[in-house]
Formats: structure tokens, C-alpha cells, sequence
């Protein structure tokens, strides 16, 4: 007997296609098969234990604890996220990825697609868990909602794994090592630093939890980005996550108390980073179809677009913006909450970081206009700037002149240095000003005339493609013949 | 209403394609009608996937421009996908997935819901004889199987423009059969299709006009009857020739010898018991004349055969006499 075509209705229609495919591959592959029976056996082994050891002492349940939490821990934050590694790669290598591609299927929907199935099996394998924390409450021994909070932190931990590990998943398998291992090692240290001491119900809680929400979506984004077409306008989108990213650490922030609220910039300053390493990276696209949506706006959506257009002409009002919302943002806090002025320097440090952000741009424009793949020349400017700073931390200066032309003479050690030192904000009067700050200030002017200056001819292609997206739109009235052939969709 | 699609449903023009230090494509400019059956013949490495990548929007040409149904693959390639099906030379395969799952997910990722989907899906199954199929792992398919299944999943949406990347290679006789059959019904249902290969024998009989491309560059666009007659690239004629199988008794080397003194023949390859001969032009008197002096030189001739020229042939003289004019040149 064969199978007819409407006997399939394991999905609901509304289900994301990538979604429903996933869920098919994966609740049949033997990694989510055997995780899930493996930690099965844990638990009823561990349940057994508990019961056997219920007149023991408090030594041996805490041992079943660790146990439990590793075994837990174990599949939630390391052997389910771990599959999204190859997701993407995958697709490459059998090229599906293509045939994807070719559907209505944007590649933020297929990347969220695939991080949402993984996070469904993991979800499944966590309410399979949940019985034996009812179990282990009547076997006595366990506070049930510490328990619960818990393994809520470590799905969290995972969903943010998860979706790092799809980002990752388009690169070499050498940069998928190097990035993961010490990210992934850092936030399962994080938070399982956060779930020994109980933060969740705190103001750091409250922290982690946005931000982990933040990051899962910006990294997914990215992840997008890595395999989306030019008409998509993936830039648009990281831009408006890391935008997102500030207002959230800006209102976060506002409403915290002294202690907590520089935690919300240090949290969010990743993401806003990352997006301005991307967007100094970016060429102005030349196809009108990237135009289209927001000349279709009209004049608004152009003077939106000067700010979310692909390329890094766009990329440098944007890190601007970005650098003058942290810098008020950080100065009027300090009025809020009536801190004395002269304390910490965070807006002049938030000032200096956006100059180190736009810095590689000067390098990338003035020696290697029409290469390509820039990120990798980005990252080493940055690097070899960071070694600038370490050099200068070590060397012994004679004048604070030389000192402040030694670390004023790039924007990221001259950002590190302002960090690393105390009492400075622009608020202090001039003459109290060391020579770093005039030098790197005068560095900053130089380099943002500079930049403009260079950036006219990615608004010229900018402008082209507006025209061509405009004259697009005129003809648009003679519909295309390709409208009538469109598909059953 | 929207206008029909145009007669000319694919214009190639002047497209180049660079990758690092290397042009795959060199400035190739062709139309291909509706309806028509294209074959595009090339040697591995002539530069037939990056053309056709290009066409099917999952590339972009360093120079020129693709229209299809009037649209440009680079500024509108959302809407050049509406059109285009396409077919990669390596089908991917998921694991854990039945072919008529794997239907259905690309038939969700194309937009189709309820019940309209559900009639897709079996209309293709039923057209690719996949239904037999329907529950079968793809990874337990057999080349063939598998190469249907990629059939049917790009005919889902119905695209009016079918580009088909080496999709017989790698198939048995009855594969290639069944194969061809597929694009016979396609074609009569006034699909264009757009047909890659380097086995030139099974293009000539199903495609109404052959592209050839050699080192990044189109060296014959024009029918297969036409190239066996000795039609080369931009219209022009190469020398024409006739190909004699002869069998004689004795000696082969005396017929070679033969050949060689006789001014207008020439060997193509010697056999055991004779040889296959060469006579420029196709006068049937000329060849009668030929083989009566051959006759007459006291050759024990006891078998000929006049052979249809091979499009192999064909293609083989035509690269030659490109090569012999640009050295020339």
C-alpha cells in the first residue's frame, strides 16, 4: 500500500516549514534519541539512590545533587546545543542550502526555523525531566522551586548556545572551534556561577534574562546574515537588533539602582560592538531591489535607509548615533542619579569606544577599498591596537606628552587607557586634561573628517540605487509579466 | 492583466564571470525561446554550472546581464525565481526524511497550504513516479530514484523555465529512459527547458538546439541535425566529411596505406579487420567513385558502412578548427 500525499498531517499548516522539517529529522536522529534515554536512566537511577539513601545523611543527597545537575547540565548546555554546529554547514556540503534558498524562504526564517526545532527537542527534553523533580519532592531532601529556577537559568543558558552554535555553523570548522570554545565555555561558567548563588530573582536576574534574550536574537540574526542574499538587507536587520540592544540597556539602566545599572551597558556594549564591527565591514549594494522596500516608504523610509542601508557609509552614522545614545545616556544617568560629575568617566569612555569602533573603517577606506571579505582585516587592527595598549602599559614614559601621543595615537588604546584610568570626564576642565585626551581627540576629529570624506562615494552607489529602485516603482504600473506567472502562493 | 511572458524567455548577454585569477565565463550571449528543449554541452570545467548558477539567481555575473521573462536576474532575482526551477548536478539528500516528507517541506518553503498542497505534492509524485516511493528514506534511494525526486521537487511551484544541471549522469540505461521521458512530457506541456551535459548522444535526441561552450566561450548554438552537417559556431560551416566503416579481407594496413595516398581520405582509427575512413564532402558519387578505386587498387574490400556523423564528431572537428583559426589568427 503507498502513501497518498494528504496522509501526511503531522504539522499544522501555520508551522514554519524549516520548523516542521527539523522536527522531522531531528526527533529521529539518534543524538536527540539517545540523549533523551540516557538522561532517562539518569534520573531513575538517581531516584533510586535518593530512596535508598533516604535515612542517609545530607552529604550523600548533596553528592545525588551534583550528579543530577551534571547529568542535566551535560545535555542542556553542551550536547543539544552542539548540534547546531553542523546545521548550516550541513546544508552547504549537501547543497540544500541552495534549494532553500530558491523558496519564499527568507534566511533569518530558516535560520530561526532550525534554532527553533533544536530548542523544541531540548524543551521536550526538559518536560521529561520535570516528573522527577515532583518524585525527588516527596522523597524529601530537595527545595523543588530553587530546582525549577535552575534548570530554568540552564534552558536559557542552552537556547543562547544553541543559537551560537547555528551562527557559528556557516564558518570553517576552525573558527567554529575557536569561537565556540571560549564563548561557550564563558557563559556555561556564567551561568551556572548564576544559578549556584541564586541571582535569578534579583536585579541580575533580570539582567541575565534580557540579555540572554538579546543575544539569542542578535546571534541568530548574525547567523542570517552569514547566508542571506544582498535583497534581503540583512545589515538592516543586526543594526535594528543592536538599536533594540540600546534602548533596552538604556532603559534597564535608568531604572536600576547605582550598583546594578552599569551592568545593562556592560551587557549590552557586545552587541553594539559586534553590530558596528559588521557594519564598518559593509559594502553599499549596487541592486535596486535592496532600495526598493524603503524608497517605497517614501522620503521617510530614505533618511531611515541613510541609517539601515547596507555598506559603511550608512555603518558610520549608525556607530555615530550609537556612540552619541551611550554618551548622553551615560552622562544623564549620572545627573539621575546624582552622581558627582568628575566620578568615572563613562561618557567620555562610551565617546572613545565608538571612535574605536569606526577606527579599522579609516584603514579599510584608505588601503582596501574594494576588498571584500573585510572582517578578518577589522579584527586585526583591532588587535594589533589592543597590543599597542599593551606595549605602552609596559613602557616607561618620560612626559605625560609622550605618554598621551603614545596612547592617544589610536581611538582603542586610547578607549583602554580612559577605562583604565580614573577621574576623567569631559566635564573636568580643560586644563586638567593630560595630553591623551587632546591628542586623541584631535586623532578622532582627523580620522571622522576623514571617513566622511571617503564615505561619498558609498552614498553616490547609495543614490544610484535609490534612482534605479524609484524608476523601478514608476514602471510598476506596467505590471511585470512575471506577476501573472506567479506561483500558487 | 498582466502581459504574456515573452517569446524570448531567456536573454544571455555578454556575460562574464570572474572568480579569483580565473574567467569561468567569457562574455557568452545567447536567447532561448518558450518551449524550446536547450541542450548546454561543455567539457567539466567549460563553465556549464557557473552559467547555469548564474541563470537560476544563486550567482552573479562579474559583467553582463540575464533576463529572464523580461526580468534581470541581478536586480530582480525574488521575481526570476517565480519562473526558474532548478536542478544542481549533486541532488542534497536529508537524513531521517521520506521523500514524500521531504515534498512536503519544500512544498510549505514554496508557500502552498491545506489541501492545495497536499494536491501538489501528489500531482508531482504521480508525474515523477515517486508515489511508490512515498515512504522510502532518501537515503535508501538509488541514484535514479533520487534524481526523480529532485525532478519533482522543482517542478512544485510550476516554474515556466527548467534548468537542469547534468541530470542523467550517473544513471542507469533504464534511469536515462525514464529520464527522458520526463522531459519529453515537460516539453509537450510547453515547459522551457535549459539541459546540461558533457555525454553529447543523449542531448541531440531530446533538446531542439545545443549550446556549445568551450573554455568559458559559446562555440556552436544551433540545432543537432545542423552540427552533424557541419555547422559551427556564429552560423559558419566547417568542412564537411564523410565517415566510411570498411572491412577488408587480409591485411588492414593496406587500406590505411590506400588512404593515406589517396588525396580526400583519411584515417580516423584502425581495427583489426579494417578500418574507419574520412572522405571530405558528402557526394554520394564521390564516396561510390572512391570505393570502386579502392576496389580497383586490388583492396579484398567485403564490408562498408556509411556511418551517420557522431555529434562527439562533430564537436571534436569543431573545437579543433576553432583552435587551428585562433592559432591562425
Amino acid at each position: 500500500m503507498t502513501t497518498s500525499a494528504g496522509s501526511i498531517r503531522d504539522f499544522a499548516d501555520w508551522l514554519p516549514p524549516m520548523l516542521v522539517k527539523e522536527l522531522r529529522q531531528g526527533l529521529r536522529a539518534n543524538v536527540f534519541v539517545w540523549s533523551f534515554v540516557a538522561l532517562q536512566a539518569a534520573m531513575i537511577l538517581l531516584l533510586g539512590l535518593r530512596l535508598t539513601a533516604r535515612d542517609g545523611s545530607d552529604v550523600l543527597s548533596d553528592e545525588l545533587d551534583q550528579y543530577q545537575w551534571m547529568a542535566i547540565g551535560a545535555a542542556l548546555v553542551v550536547l543539544l546545543p552542539l548540534r547546531g554546529v553542523t546545521a548550516i554547514s550541513e546544508e552547504s556540503r549537501q547543497q540544500t542550502l541552495d534549494l532553500v534558498q530558491l523558496t519564499h524562504m527568507s534566511s533569518l526564517r530558516l535560520v530561526f526555523g532550525k534554532w527553533l526545532a533544536l530548542v523544541s527537542q531540548t524543551l521536550l527534553l526538559v518536560t521529561a525531566l520535570l516528573p522527577y523533580q515532583v518524585l525527588y519532592y516527596f522523597v524529601g531532601g530537595v527545595d523543588v522551586v530553587m530546582n525549577l529556577q535552575v534548570l530554568g537559568w540552564l534552558v536559557l543558558a542552552s537556547l543562547l548556545l544553541t543559537a551560537l552554535c547555528l551562527a557559528v555553523s556557516p564558518a570553517s570548522m576552525l573558527v567554529r572551534m575557536v569561537v565556540l570554545g571560549p564563548i561557550g565555555f564563558f557563559c556555561f561558567g556564567l551561568y551556572m556561577e548564576m544559578s549556584r548563588h541564586s541571582y535569578g530573582s534579583g536585579p541580575g536576574g533580570l539582567i541575565f534574562g534580557c540579555f540572554g534574550c538579546v543575544y539569542t536574537l542578535f546571534v541568530l540574526v548574525v547567523a542570517a546574515a552569514r547566508i542571506s542574499r544582498p535583497v534581503e538587507n540583512a545589515p538592516a536587520k543586526i543594526r535594528v537588533v543592536a538599536l533594540a540592544t540600546l534602548v533596552t540597556a538604556l532603559v534597564g539602566a535608568w531604572n536600576s539602582n547605582l550598583t546594578s545599572a552599569p551592568a545593562w551597558f556592560v551587557f549590552g556594549l557586545p552587541v553594539m560592538i559586534w553590530a558596528g564591527l559588521e557594519a564598518m565591514t559593509e559594502r553599499a549594494s549596487t541592486l535596486p531591489s535592496v532600495y526598493l522596500p524603503w524608497v517605497r516608504l517614501g522620503w521617510a523610509g530614505r533618511c531611515l535607509g541613510r541609517l539601515l542601508y547596507p555598506g559603511w557609509g550608512t555603518g558610520l552614522i549608525f556607530v555615530l548615533l550609537m556612540t552619541t545614545a551611550l554618551a548622553c545616556g551615560c552622562s544623564l544617568m549620572q545627573q539621575h542619579q546624582h552622581l558627582p560629575v568628575v566620578v568615572g568617566s563613562p561618557p567620555l569612555a562610551m565617546f572613545h569606544l565608538g571612535m574605536a569602533i569606526l577606527f579599522p573603517g579609516v584603514v579599510l577606506s584608505l588601503l582596501l577599498p574594494h576588498r571584500q571579505q573585510r572582517h578578518w582585516i577589522y579584527v586585526f587592527v583591532q588587535v594589533v591596537c589592543v597590543l599597542w595598549f599593551l606595549e605602552g602599559s609596559v613602557l616607561d614614559f618620560k612626559s605625560s606628552y609622550g605618554k598621551g601621543m603614545f596612547f592617544g595615537g589610536n581611538p582603542t588604546s586610547a578607549f583602554l587607557w580612559t577605562n583604565s584610568q580614573p577621574g576623567l570626564s569631559l566635564r573636568v576642565p580643560i586644563s586638567n586634561w593630560q595630553g591623551i585626551q587632546l591628542m586623541s581627540l584631535t586623532m578622532d576629529a582627523a580620522m571622522l573628517i576623514l571617513l566622511f570624506i571617503r564615505s561619498r562615494s558609498e552614498f553616490r552607489t547609495i543614490q544610484e540605487g535609490e534612482r534605479q529602485a524609484l524608476l523601478i516603482l514608476k514602471s510598476a504600473g506596467n505590471p511585470s509579466p512575471v506577476d501573472a506567472e506567479a506561483v500558487p502562493a | 492583466m498582466p502581459p504574456p511572458l515573452p517569446e524570448t524567455l531567456v536573454r544571455v548577454n555578454d556575460v562574464h564571470r570572474l572568480f579569483p585569477n580565473v574567467y569561468a565565463v567569457k562574455g557568452i550571449s545567447f536567447d532561448i525561446h518558450r518551449g524550446q528543449v536547450v541542450g548546454f554541452i561543455g567539457a567539466n570545467g567549460a563553465g556549464k554550472t557557473t552559467t547555469m548558477r548564474m541563470m537560476a539567481t544563486l550567482d552573479v555575473p562579474s559583467e553582463g546581464q540575464i533576463m529572464i521573462g523580461n526580468e534581470d536576474v541581478v536586480q530582480r532575482p525574488d521575481r526570476v525565481r517565480r519562473l526558474v526551477g532548478w536542478m544542481p548536478d549533486n541532488y542534497g539528500t536529508y537524513t531521517h526524511m521520506t521523500v514524500l516528507e521531504y515534498l512536503d517541506f519544500f512544498a510549505r518553503a514554496y508557500g502552498l497550504k491545506g489541501k492545495e498542497r497536499a494536491n501538489r505534492v501528489q500531482e508531482v509524485m504521480d508525474f515523477a513516479d515517486l508515489t511508490p516511493l512515498a515512504d522510502r528514506m532518501m537515503n535508501a534511494l538509488s541514484k535514479g530514484m533520487g534524481q526523480r525526486l529532485c525532478f519533482g521537487r522543482m517542478l512544485l511551484p510550476d516554474p515556466e523555465f527548467l534548468i537542469l544541471d547534468e541530470p542523467a549522469a550517473g544513471l542507469d540505461p533504464k534511469a536515462r529512459m525514464e529520464f527522458k521521458n520526463l522531459v519529453r512530457l515537460l516539453s509537450q506541456r510547453g515547459k522551457t527547458l535549459f539541459i546540461s551535459s558533457h555525454i553529447l548522444s543523449e542531448l541531440g535526441e531530446m533538446c531542439d538546439t545545443l549550446l556549445f561552450i568551450d573554455a568559458g566561450k559559446i562555440v556552436y548554438h544551433g540545432g543537432a541535425e545542423s552540427l552533424r552537417r557541419g555547422g559551427a559556431a556564429n552560423g559558419e560551416m566547417v568542412a564537411e566529411r564523410t565517415v566510411v566503416d570498411i572491412t577488408v579481407a587480409g591485411d588492414p594496413s593496406a587500406l590505411v596505406e590506400w588512404a593515406s595516398m589517396n588525396p580526400g581520405w583519411s584515417v580516423i582509427e584502425q581495427r583489426r579487420d579494417g578500418a574507419r575512413l574520412a572522405m571530405v564532402g558528402d557526394d554520394a558519387q564521390a564516396l561510390a567513385g572512391g570505393l570502386r578505386k579502392m576496389v580497383m587498387d586490388g583492396l579484398a574490400v567485403t564490408d562498408f558502412h556509411r556511418e551517420e556523423r557522431r555529434l562527439e564528431d562533430a564537436f571534436v572537428d569543431m573545437i579543433k578548427q576553432q583552435a587551428a583559426r585562433s592559432a591562425h589568427s
